[in-house]
């Protein structure tokens, strides 16, 4: 028995004694990089997926190309479309001696060492001894266990956030949520702000950063500041592939990609990371010209990686859970504690229960943080109120009131999905004659369209055209073109009071008094309130400006004043109906009034197809027109 | 023709553009964290054109907030940075008894579990001595909620 243990042992040791040796005879062939180099060309890893996704390149007519714009980014001179030299250079990078520590390439391409370690056993090659402090602390204070798709959604009223943003939250061990830190894509627009502001926008001047910040920033920069909800959708990936994708972030940071708003924006380049986290997810393949955040949240739910989704309200939900749990008097003391005019412990004294007591302190403490943003109220004095106020809500103590839960609304990938086809027929008594209508629009919503998972009352059109055609007569037109139409409907309440707009630009084909029909490039805007109809549907009025170009109008164009009126009501959530009337008065460049009026219905047949039924009437000069429209409209 | 469209799409998009916001933090005390003036229509619209949007170096620096860090207690920086950033919303809180700002606090300051209530309700009767006066800054609010936390023997 002894005997044989320590025959084994022998035998154990003379196995590690061969080995060993073995090592020693490959490190010695393998003192240049030449020999890895070699290895990689015949794994043929320049052309595997993971190289590809960790250099962000994309198939083009000459070969590839990264959609990284920095040099920096880059080992290869020409590593911005060759792959091959990439790898090479990378790996040859690894074995450099000038550079020391933080600074090493091993340091600053932690992701790229990493897989190409797995790939060709870097770690058993002679690298020069390199240790990355600065890696090393992110990595441990980030201390990744999971990774979260965050949705910040539409505000309403703010059209800096129409389409919603997304970004990704680094889940930690904490307890706490606000303890993760949050990645986000956007273009830094410092470099130049002015009159180009958009078009550099739209047509990539300004560069795309990543940026790393603490959740609770985040949080209250769209919770509490923009009043934006937030949805955060948790992904099924491990503490391993969360790392592998701070791995990859760590050789972005600071490197710039130009961005477009349409296709390289902040919806679409951080799929990369998820992929760098899991290089067998695609998510970055086979997208159109454009790419909107609710489609890159329905592209990474299709590749089944979503465990679950949770809904963070904006402070102004919150705030309006708590108006529906007071009475009106109530809320009015809690106005008059804001407003300083009396203080809140005297002002509570005539309250029914301490349950109204703390509501009434708690709601006149968000009254008074909101005048402080709306600058009604100097910051001294929003300090003094606001600490009075919370004094007499601490000195209470107890349970805390009792406020109507706040109802989690629709999800927003949910919703039907953003392009709309439609299929129509029109009849009209006018001079365009009776025609079949078609149109198409990438994005996003209508008003008259099933809300769910969209902001109430808003509308956003984007680059939508309809066409018409009278195929008997061979005919074809451009009906209308909307290469902007927004409308926000945001009803005041007891607490907000925000105004609604509207605001459109393109292309129409209109009617005018003298028969013609001809198109009119069309620009209107408006500013109005809108209120509640029980909890039925929204009114609202503009007031708006209106400019139109067109040969018939006297000079060339009309420019007038218009008010308009209007009603939506949503009684079941098949149903919608609206009817609004509007009136312009032109009196530059032309002298007319018009007046329309258009009574709509639409009936859901399923979440992505709807049936619309439009009754217009409109009068032109002395010309009236009357014409119903029926279509067919299919989200896809 | 093509011009026009071009313009009146970058016109269109003035609306449009730009999804994020700025990290505006700066300042120590309550109110530095709320931003007057962002929050009608105009001032939204108005706002994009001053509107930065974010960026922050990856490189994680300690003590980014600038703010007084606590005297007598050995709290780290990130504590320090937490409670500036998120000095109103805590105070509400703290005021009302609880909150997940306040939860976060309390695991900054590893409260344990079990105790947690008790710091609630410690914290929220002497609201007036750990937000003592208005003009109070992050690092005296965390000293006085750690000497209540320690009179309460909590900590």
């Amino acid at each position: 028995m002894r005997r044989s243990s320590i025959f084994a042992s022998l035998f154990f040791f003379l196995v590690l004694l061969q080995n060993s040796h073995a090592e020693n005879l490959v490190n010695s062939k393998n003192q240049n990089p030449d020999h890895y180099i070699a290895m990689a060309a015949t794994k043929g890893l320049a052309q595997s997926r993971t190289w590809r996704i960790l250099l962000h390149y994309k198939q083009v007519l000459s070969g590839h190309e990264s959609l990284i714009d920095d040099p920096a980014f880059f080992l290869a001179r020409h590593g911005k479309t060759d792959p091959s030299a990439e790898l090479d250079a990378t790996i040859r990078s690894f074995f450099r001696t000038d550079v020391a520590d933080d600074q090493h390439p091993v340091c600053l391409f932690p992701a790229r060492f990493r897989w190409l370690d797995q790939q060709l056993g870097l770690s058993s090659a002679p690298l020069p001894q390199v240790a990355c402090p600065l890696l090393d602390k992110s990595m441990t204070k980030a201390d990744p266990t999971s990774v979260s798709m965050i949705f910040a959604s539409a505000h309403i009223n703010s059209p800096a956030s129409m389409f919603g943003h997304p970004f990704l939250r680094v889940d930690t061990r904490t307890e706490s949520k606000l303890l993760s830190n949050a990645i986000s894509y956007a273009a830094r627009t410092d470099a130049y702000r002015g009159p180009l502001y958009a078009y550099y926008g739209l047509f990539g001047y300004y560069h795309g950063f990543f940026s790393f910040l603490p959740y609770y920033d985040k949080v209250s920069e769209y919770n509490d500041i923009d009043l934006r909800d937030l949805w955060e959708y948790h992904l099924d990936l491990s503490a391993e592939e969360a790392r592998m994708m701070l791995y990859h972030l760590w050789e972005l940071d600071r490197k710039y990609s130009y961005y477009y708003f349409f296709d390289e924006n902040c919806a679409y380049i951080i799929l990369f990371l998820l992929e760098a986290a899991r290089p067998s997810l695609d998510l970055t393949s086979g997208w159109g010209s454009y790419v909107l955040p609710v489609d890159s949240f329905r592209r990474v739910l299709e590749s089944g990686i979503v465990t679950g989704v949770s809904y963070r309200p904006s402070k102004m939900t919150k705030i309006m859970a708590m108006a529906d749990s007071m009475g009106k008097e109530w809320i009015e003391v809690s106005w008059q504690i804001a407003e300083g005019k009396v203080a809140a412990v005297d002002a509570i004294k005539t309250l029914p229960d301490d349950n109204a007591r703390k509501l009434v302190l708690d709601m006149a403490a968000e009254l008074l943080q909101k005048r402080f943003a709306e600058n009604k109220l100097g910051k001294k004095e929003y300090q003094k109120l606001f600490l009075a106020t919370l004094a007499s809500r601490g000195s209470m103590g107890g349970d805390p009131p009792s406020v109507r839960p706040v109802k989690t609304p629709q999800r927003p990938d949910m919703g039907h999905l953003s392009g709309a086809f439609t299929l129509g027929y029109e009849a009209n008594d006018g001079p365009k004659g009776n025609r079949a209508t078609f149109s198409l629009r990438p994005a996003l919503h209508d008003i008259m369209d099933p809300q769910a998972g969209y902001v109430e009352g808003s509308q956003i059109d984007f680059l939508s055209f309809s066409f018409s055609t009278q195929p008997q007569k061979g005919k074809l037109w451009i009906e209308r073109a909307d290469l902007v139409g927004i409308v926000s409907l945001s009803p005041i309440n007891s607490i907000f009071t925000p105004m609604s707009w509207k605001a459109n630009f393109g292309l129409n084909r209109r009617e005018f008094a003298n028969d013609d029909v001809s198109e009119a490039l069309f620009v209107n805007g408006g500013g109005g309130y809108t209120t509640r109809v029980g909890d039925m549907g929204l009114a609202y009025f503009f007031l708006e400006a209106d400019l139109q170009a067109n040969h018939n109008f006297d000079k060339g164009y009309a420019l007038g004043p218009g008010l308009s009126l209007g009603l939506i009501l949503d009684p079941v959530p098949e149903w919608k109906t609206g009817i609004k009337a509007r009136a312009t008065r032109f009196v530059l460049g032309h002298e007319d009034t018009e007046y329309e009026v258009v009574l709509s219905q639409r009936y859901t047949v399923h979440r992505n197809m709807g049936i619309h039924l439009d009754l217009k009437g409109s009068r032109i000069g002395e010309r009236e027109i009357k014409s119903a429209l029926l279509k067919l409209v299919l989200f896809m | 023709m093509k011009k026009i469209i071009v313009s009146i799409v970058s016109f269109a998009a003035v609306l449009v553009f730009a999804s994020g916001a700025s990290a505006h933090n700066q300042g120590c005390g309550l109110g530095d964290q709320i931003f007057p003036g962002a929050d009608s229509v105009l001032m939204q619209t108005l706002a994009l054109s001053t509107n930065q949007i974010s960026f922050v170096e990856f490189a994680i620096t300690s003590g980014t907030s600038g703010c007084v860090p606590p005297r007598s207690f050995v709290f780290n920086d990130d504590l320090t940075t937490y409670v500036a950033a998120n000095m109103d919303n805590i105070a509400k809180e703290m005021a009302q008894g609880n909150g997940e700002s306040l939860a976060t606090l309390a695991e900054m300051m590893e409260i344990p579990v079990d105790s947690r209530s008790r710091f609630n309700t410690a914290l929220q009767i002497n609201f007036s001595s750990v937000f003592s006066h208005e003009g109070i800054e992050a690092g005296q609010v965390l000293e006085n909620i750690a000497s209540v936390a320690h009179n309460n023997h909590i900590i």
